[in-house]
């Protein structure tokens, strides 16, 4: 691959996945800002290994578990205010990330009673419901056993019910 | 309510996306990214993986290649044909003069050039970082902070820090750990003395030249802020560790260095040593095209 064929890919691949990676650390951060930086430095550490040529059978998963590590690193410094914060306020988008304002109300009621679960919860709901990943995918991003996954993800919708109260 | 209930409810999520504006610029910025980390497709310097031709795109050989005929190039192609005595007057360059492209484009390859190990280029990127501050700074004084000049610096200074981490954090690997507390992190309070600076200097001229890239700056300050603790938490770790092999308590209770201490001194006097031949030689090289000037 040419210098040029990885730089077209690396801009391919931001198109394709920025929004999912960007969407996984919202759901798992709450914060807005800090989300976009942690997908921005997610593409770079992708760059860093596509440019060296390293082999990748499946770049989603890969920019999911970069993303799922720059998360943890975060909360390692941030432990005992930011997580809190954010379960105690509510997810808080400074501002849309849709022009529809429907859609808007719409996403943040669900948010706000996903925000209700633990994040562990959260995550596997997201990454089954939304993105469509199998419970051997989900296992692999997040470095689990694909049967804690799958336990992971029966008592998460499970809570989620009672949330909904179904 | 089954699982496709579920899915319909959650996919509602799938609305939660960066906005256009926030798509458009990072996905210019990690363009300029890769645009900077090039493919490492080209030979290898003194063994190591690193190589002079992994440069930044629009260095005076790409360009030349390239028959990219701008007016980067054109600046470029005179300082060749004048001589190298140029690139002395270019240091003092800030954005906007003349010989501002031989200052980045040429002096400053030329230096990463040289720097042979993660550890040197990290340091040398962190120094680079700090230049263009200071340039935006005397820029600031002067009152010629343009929105150009402005967007220009924001970009190299981000950049080179992303380059300082990258750098950094593959030293890191190599057991230099003491490189991100020291250099990398300090740029934290680096980035905040400059922000202040900057804007100290709008407000005595009563201008507004300042607030964007102030803006860029904290933004920077607050990344390498959060880079320091891991490093230091992972540096106390390993200096317990690395302290446990390198030294010895005799009976006596006298602290001795082990065979591995002393060895792990000698390998970095001999860096120091490499590193200095280096400097001279350049200097060498840059008096000889002094004299060339003159005559």
């Amino acid at each position: 691959m040419t210098t040029d064929s990885f730089h077209t890919k690396f801009l391919a691949d931001f198109d394709a996945y920025g929004d999912a990676i960007f969407r996984f650390c919202l759901v798992k951060t709450g914060n807005k800002e800090l989300s976009e930086d942690i997908t921005q430095d997610t593409f770079m550490r992708y760059w860093r290994k596509l440019s060296l040529g390293e082999e990748m059978t499946n770049t989603r998963s890969f920019l999911y578990t970069i993303a799922n590590h720059l998360v943890i690193d975060w909360y390692r410094k941030k432990k005992s205010d930011s997580l809190d914060a954010h379960i105690d306020n509510g997810f808080e988008p400074s501002d849309s990330t849709s022009t529809n304002a429907e859609i808007d109300t719409e996403y943040k009621m669900v948010l706000d009673t996903i925000n209700k679960l633990e994040e562990s919860d959260r995550e596997v709901l997201l990454l089954r419901y939304v993105d469509g990943l199998g419970p051997a995918e989900i296992a692999d991003i997040l470095e689990e056993e694909a049967n804690t996954i799958s336990v992971r993800l029966n008592r998460a919708t499970k809570r989620l019910q009672k949330h909904l109260h179904i | 309510m089954n699982d496709t209930q579920i899915t319909e409810y959650l996919k509602k999520l799938k609305s939660i996306k960066l906005s256009n504006t926030a798509h458009t610029d990072m996905k210019r910025r990690l363009s300029e990214y890769a645009d900077f980390h090039s493919t490492g497709e080209a030979v290898r310097v003194f063994d190591s993986k690193r190589s002079i031709e992994r440069v930044p795109e629009g260095t005076l050989v790409t360009r030349l290649i390239g028959f990219k005929f701008t007016y980067m190039t054109a600046v470029i192609l005179l300082v060749l044909m004048i001589g190298g005595g140029t690139s002395f007057a270019a240091q003092s360059a800030l954005p906007g003069d003349f010989l501002y492209p031989v200052k980045v484009e040429i002096n400053e390859n030329v230096e990463s050039a040289f720097a042979v190990s993660n550890k040197s280029e990290a340091t040398l990127q962190a120094k680079l970082v700090e230049e263009r501050l200071s340039e935006a700074e005397k820029l600031a004084v002067k009152g010629t902070l343009t929105n150009e000049a402005s967007l220009e610096l924001r970009n190299r200074i981000e950049a080179h820090y992303m380059s300082a981490r990258s750098f950094g954090e593959a030293a890191e690997a190599e057991g230099e750990l003491e490189l991100s507390v020291n250099t990398i992190a300090s740029l934290d309070g680096i980035f905040n003395s400059y922000a202040t600076t900057l804007t100290e200097i709008d407000v005595k001229a009563g201008r507004n030249d300042t607030e964007e890239i102030v803006t860029d700056i904290r933004a920077f300050a607050s990344l390498a802020g959060d880079g320091d603790a891991t490093a230091a938490t992972t540096m106390a770790a390993d200096a317990n560790t690395s302290n446990a092999t390198m030294m010895q308590v005799d009976e006596t209770g006298t602290t001795t260095d082990t065979d591995e201490g002393i060895h792990a001194k000698s390998q970095t006097n001999t860096e120091i040593n490499i590193s200095n031949d280096m400097i001279d030689t350049q200097v060498e090289s840059e008096t000889r095209l002094d004299l060339d000037l003159e005559i």
